[in-house]
């Protein structure tokens, strides 16, 4: 559906809707922005709240999205479930639907846990991967307590 | 649903959907092939559009599908979120879905 699975903390995640007469199950415009509440595993107080907006509205009907950064200056940890609940509105009639996603820091397969001390290590399991190496060089923060990828 | 949630930069990634007769629920073909735009972020200009095609449809019923480039070349970026919009009409009422994934690389 409208939403990724997986987001890199520090990244944004981009999530949509279509929503639809409910009598005739055509595309159509809601009768307000749709509201969306993102949860933290099972935690009934959402770390993000808003509204969605319409996108392409010229070319399209009843899309709406909504970009986050999935920081944690937003509330977002390395390893939760973040569930988004949304609700729309059409023709006074009110539909909803959940997407669920997980954070991830850097992973790095073969390596058991990272921490800044195994950065030479990193560095020479990744000799060849240098658009990572890049990446990672000016995010060390990232990396600090990372458990392996299964 | 129909869409993965990541690709590699450089890699192909295929889309689907079913279509319904919107009275009936019965899996039904559209009424002309299903429209796509796939966009980046929120950016209101899609990267791509196109139509999607029946895929096996001796054996399948309103089953649409399409393959992507998202490569460089097409405007797909490292890290970026895309989603793509879908709208097919069947017996003359349209209805939609969305799809995102994210592109690594």
């Amino acid at each position: 559906m409208g939403c990724q699975t997986r987001v890199t903390i520090g990244a944004s995640l981009t999530f949509s809707i279509c929503t639809h007469d409910p009598d005739t199950g055509e595309l159509t415009d809601t009768d307000f922005a749709p509201t969306y509440r993102i949860y933290e595993d099972e935690i009934a107080a959402p770390i993000l709240t808003g509204a969605m907006a319409k996108l392409d509205d010229a070319n399209t009907a009843g899309f709406y999205t909504e970009r986050i950064a999935c920081s944690a200056a937003n509330g977002f940890k390395d390893g939760k479930s973040y569930t988004v609940y949304i609700r729309a509105t059409v023709f006074g009639g009110t539909r909803g639907i959940a997407f669920s996603f997980v954070t991830r820091a850097w992973i790095i397969p073969g390596v058991a846990k990272v921490t800044l001390e195994h950065w030479p290590d990193i560095i020479a399991k990744l000799e060849h991967e240098t658009e990572v190496i890049a990446k990672l060089e000016h995010e060390p923060d990232i990396i600090v307590g990372l458990e392996a990828d299964p | 649903m129909g869409c993965q949630s990541e690709v590699t930069i450089g890699d192909y990634l295929t889309f689907a959907i079913c279509t319904h007769d919107p009275d009936t629920g019965e899996l039904a073909d559209a009424d002309a092939a299903p429209l796509y735009r796939l966009y980046e972020d929120e950016t209101a200009v899609p990267i791509l559009t196109g139509t999607m095609a029946a895929l096996d449809p001796v054996n399948t019923t309103g089953f649409y599908t399409e393959r992507v480039h998202c490569s460089l070349a097409n405007g797909f970026e490292d890290g970026k979120s895309y989603t793509i919009y879908v709208e097919a009409t069947v017996d003359g009422d349209t209805g939609g879905v969305a799809y995102a994934f994210v592109a690594g690389g």
